[in-house]
């Protein structure tokens, strides 16, 4: 019959064994392709991570969204000028014909759909789509480098400036 | 890859790693770079300073040592784990405690480890720098690139590397514009962090303390 002792050594071993297993699964990035829908290690080599924002641009105005604080330059680059609220920002890793959302209000949505993962070029081609009701009233192609982010600059139907900015790794 | 992505799968190599993509992140990334230079740094100094492992004969006598005190305790208590070892109750709950603390220690050691071996391989790797023969065209003020009109179906705007676009829609028409200006006097490519940042603002990350 073990000892008192003996199963107290027993269970410390036990706390020590499932520590290190799971700071290693914590540490082997188990919850980013958990989280994302990407089920195995194959599926995470197809897939990229498509960065999506949609920001309001208010010509005139100097008032720029806290949240925006990090990008407020880069902001002021392409659009002088201009005061910027944050629409909707979206980031997922998304596998070929799947695609990410943000929601500008309104009624608009701006769709972004991962055409392919890596072309012969080492490019990723994405699709940019700006809904209205679910009808698409724009759409381009774009085939880009990884790790660059792009801009699209377009008033929508009621009169809103909006600018997107699209990355995608 | 996110900042996130590059620490972890430094610490911890994944198979579908991508050294290039790791690479050109630590080339752009000023934050990461500062990590990476430290740890190649933590693991100099820890090469540097790091005592030497006892001989084999040193090991010899610490068990015989053992063996010997083990030897020399009294029939009753022989069964027994040597006093040392035992836990009485009362310290039941320090020892576990400990043991948990201990535990963290050995994981995080392992862990640092293993981010500080990712780093030398990177470091030595021929990918330590972006992948060249791509013609970066840049210029000082924004400048259109391209002009589409729809004829149909939807036209395909390509970027090239280093490029920073602006696809500007009025009307039926579609401009593109290159808005990078140059090579960054301090070489931070100022883009590439904000890509970090709306990467980050779009997944944000709560930091919690006890």
């Amino acid at each position: 019959m073990p000892r008192v002792d003996q199963v107290e050594l027993d269970v410390r071993k036990t706390v020590v064994f499932l520590l290190m297993v799971s700071g290693s699964l914590i540490g082997s990035g188990h919850p980013v392709a958990l989280a994302s829908g990407v089920k195995n290690s194959n599926d995470f080599q197809k897939a990229s991570q498509v960065t999506l924002v949609a920001v309001q641009a208010t010509p005139g105005s100097q008032v720029v969204d806290p949240r925006l604080g990090g990008v407020r330059t880069q902001l002021k680059q392409i659009l002088p000028n201009h005061g910027f609220q944050l629409l909707d920002a979206k980031s997922q890793r998304i596998l070929q014909d799947q695609s990410v959302r943000c929601d500008l209000g309104e009624g608009s949505t701006a769709e972004v759909l991962l055409r392919q993962v890596l072309d012969d070029t080492g490019k990723l081609e994405l699709q940019l789509l700006l809904l209205h009701e679910g009808q698409a009233v724009f759409s381009t192609f774009v085939k880009t480098p990884s790790n660059q982010l792009f801009f699209l600059e377009r008033t929508l139907m009621d009169g809103r400036h909006i600018l997107i900015g699209v990355g995608a790794r | 890859m996110r900042c996130d992505d590059v620490i972890r799968e430094l610490a911890n190599p994944t198979e579908g790693r991508d050294p290039i993509e790791l690479a050109y992140h630590l080339a752009h990334c000023k934050v990461c770079a500062r990590k990476a230079d430290q740890s190649i740094r933590l693991e100099q100094i820890w090469e540097a300073t790091r005592p030497s492992d006892p001989p084999a004969e040193t090991w010899d006598r610490i068990w015989d040592r053992v063996r010997g005190r083990l030897e020399g305790l009294p029939d009753a208590s022989h069964s027994r784990p040597p006093r040392w070892f035992r836990l009485s109750s009362r310290n039941v709950a320090r020892a576990r405690s400990w043991g948990t603390v201990a535990a963290i220690g050995i994981v995080g050691v392992s862990q640092a480890a293993a981010v500080m071996l990712a780093f030398g391989l990177s470091w030595k790797s021929p990918y330590s720098t972006p992948p060249t023969g791509v013609e970066i065209r840049r210029t000082d003020a924004p400048m259109v690139v391209q002009t589409l009109s729809p004829t149909g179906h939807d036209p395909t705007v390509e970027i090239d590397e280093g490029q920073v676009v602006l696809i500007k829609t009025e009307g039926s028409q579609i401009q593109v514009i290159d808005l990078s200006s140059g090579e960054p006097a301090d070489n931070v490519d100022r883009w590439y962090l904000a890509f970090n940042d709306v990467e980050s603002m779009a997944n944000p990350v709560v930091a919690m303390a006890e």
